[in-house]
């Protein structure tokens, strides 16, 4: 049953001829808070598979008070543009772009940027530019692009080996090259190949929150060069695969609540 | 294209994106396209299939229609309590509804993929405006909805699928590389391969017979309102051998009506995971929509 204090709306944002999708969720009886939220999601197969956990998210922030802009990159979900289209800089502005928004729609200056997975790369790269932007919450950040594009091609074929599938039986001509059932263009590999978030220069006035399933080199060098110390956890990882790991049957994988709640208190004690 | 995200329904808690040809407006006379939730993915269907076969029905003069039914992607839950098969139907009623207030349009084909294709069926079957339906890997409506599938019908699916997907299917040598390079859950086979036989062919028949005689109606009525009814199924799905087994029941039962189209795309899974497979499936729906000028 429904009993939710807030209003959802569905919206058109940004450019008049590249319009973005976005849901924008506003709070109606919780107490107000200073910040609102833009959640910046992943993409491809990981987008799809997320989204409801990405909408519980914002529905737990908005009962927590905050405004949030839940939104779709350009060439992705029900944003204007093809699947080939989206690219690294794009999507950076379309971050802009949500920032915009929701500081318009709620009169609120301050922002804090959610973001999971490549969308965690792309939040904090946006920080760098957004000097609205108070805080940067990551949930298991993409770090290293090319290591990204290793996972991806590798459960892209494994994939391709377990599905009842087969390689395209004509030989069709695709410009881009396909992982999980989404194209990667040249230019986003590009610019993928280029991702190393251990080069971000960190702006020590925004607050930096990372919460991580995957105990790596890369995520420890991350959490060392933005000096995250207290706003960080591990998160205790389910039996079974990685929670980005593509499924075919994802509905049966649960919305992550606990790393929710984590995210949320968070968002409330700092912003 | 021209899009624009909406709110509707008796609560106005339903989101959907409108999808409306470039020139302003649908054409005359044609119906619109709703494409229903393919089980819990959003409204832009898997691998964003839902927005690519609007944008291209809109570039041929349709006007399409991808929502979320209640408590699924962006459309909140239900405040009352229904039936899950219920509320859906409802909630289909209700985007008809709105697309006649706001465009005029007194016609619709409903499409989706899983239980979406299902849902699209049924509600084929109880509203007169519903012109066309467009089944793809669904099953779910092969059999009483308010029951689950029999244990005889499940198990002679299963075996059916087991068998084509092993020895006749384009997976077959890819199936065995697995099987034999230890890339199996044996345990798991094991166990789902174990009473297929006995289950294939014995258990409740009653409930097969329901299931039959109302299929029989069913396509009988739809066929007498001039539905234009399309199966379309991937051969990696098990929903095509639900498929065949109900219609060879129902020809044996009845003697014959059956809908109108049924097509496999070879080579394609149940999600349509490669580019080629969704290209492939937004032409074979466009070309069918054609039908409808």
């Amino acid at each position: 049953m429904n009993s939710r204090q807030d209003s959802i709306v569905p919206i058109h944002f940004g450019p008049p001829s590249d319009t973005l999708y976005g849901v924008v969720h506003l709070p109606q009886a919780a107490p107000a808070r200073e910040c609102a939220i833009v959640i910046c999601p992943s993409m491809g197969h990981e987008y799809i598979q997320f989204h409801r956990a990405l909408r519980v998210l914002a529905e737990k922030l908005c009962d927590a008070g905050f405004p949030v802009l839940r939104f779709d990159y350009y060439g992705c979900g029900d944003s204007t543009g093809d699947s080939e289209q989206g690219t690294i800089p794009r999507w950076l502005m379309d971050i802009s772009s949500a920032i915009a928004e929701i500081q318009s729609r709620s009169s609120r200056p301050k922002v804090g940027l959610f973001g999971y997975r490549l969308g965690g790369a792309l939040a904090l790269m946006a920080a760098a530019t957004n000097p609205e932007v108070h805080a940067v919450f990551l949930w298991d950040p993409v770090v290293d692009g090319k290591d990204y594009l290793r996972e991806l091609e590798f459960m892209h074929q494994e994939m391709m080996h377990t599905s009842h599938v087969i390689p395209d039986p004509v030989g069709t001509d695709h410009a881009s090259t396909e992982r999980l059932g989404f194209p990667l263009s040249d230019l986003l590999i590009s610019g993928l190949r280029g991702l190393d978030l251990t080069t971000i220069v960190r702006d020590p006035a925004t607050r930096m929150f990372l919460a991580y399933t995957r105990s790596d080199v890369r995520t420890e060098s991350l959490r060392r060069k933005l000096a995250i110390t207290e706003n960080c956890t591990w998160l205790a990882p389910r039996a079974g695969p990685l929670p980005w790991r593509w499924e075919e049957n994802f509905a049966k994988s649960p919305v992550p609540y606990q790393t929710i709640q984590t995210l949320v208190q968070w968002a409330s004690e700092a912003l | 294209m021209n899009e624009e995200p909406i709110l509707f329904g008796s609560a106005h808690t339903l989101v959907g994106v409108v999808t409306a040809p470039p020139e302003g407006g649908p054409s005359a006379g044609l119906p619109a396209v709703l494409l229903l939730n393919a089980g819990r993915t959003h409204h832009a269907g898997p691998n964003r299939l839902y927005v690519k076969i609007a944008r291209s029905l809109a570039a041929q003069g349709f006007l399409a229609f991808r929502f979320d039914f209640s408590g699924v992607g962006d459309s909140r839950a239900r405040s009352e309590v229904l039936p899950l098969q219920t509320s859906m139907l409802q909630e289909v009623r209700e985007a008809m509804d709105q697309l006649h207030a706001s465009s005029g349009i007194q016609q619709f084909v409903l499409m989706g993929i899983c239980s979406g294709a299902s849902v699209a069926y049924r509600a084929a079957c109880h509203d007169p405006r519903v012109v066309g339906a467009l089944i793809v890997n669904g099953y779910a409506h092969l059999h009483d909805e308010h029951r689950d599938m029999n244990s005889t019908m499940s198990g002679s699916t299963l075996l059916r699928h087991f068998l084509r997907i092993g020895f006749s299917s384009s997976f077959r040598a890819q199936n065995w590389r697995k099987l034999l390079t230890g890339k199996v859950d044996y345990r798991s086979l094991i166990h789902s391969l174990a009473g297929l036989p006995i289950l294939a062919f014995s258990g409740r028949r009653s409930g097969n017979a329901a299931d039959i005689e109302r299929l029989a109606a069913d396509s009988r009525a739809l066929e007498a309102r001039g539905v234009r009814v399309f199966h379309l199924y991937s051969e990696g799905d098990e929903g095509l051998d639900h498929y065949r087994l109900a219609t060879r029941r129902l020809i044996a039962r009845t003697g014959g009506v059956v809908w109108s189209r049924m097509e496999v795309i070879t080579g394609a899974n149940h999600t349509f995971m490669t580019l080629w497979s969704q290209q492939k499936l937004v032409g074979m729906i466009c070309e069918w929509m054609k039908a409808f000028r």
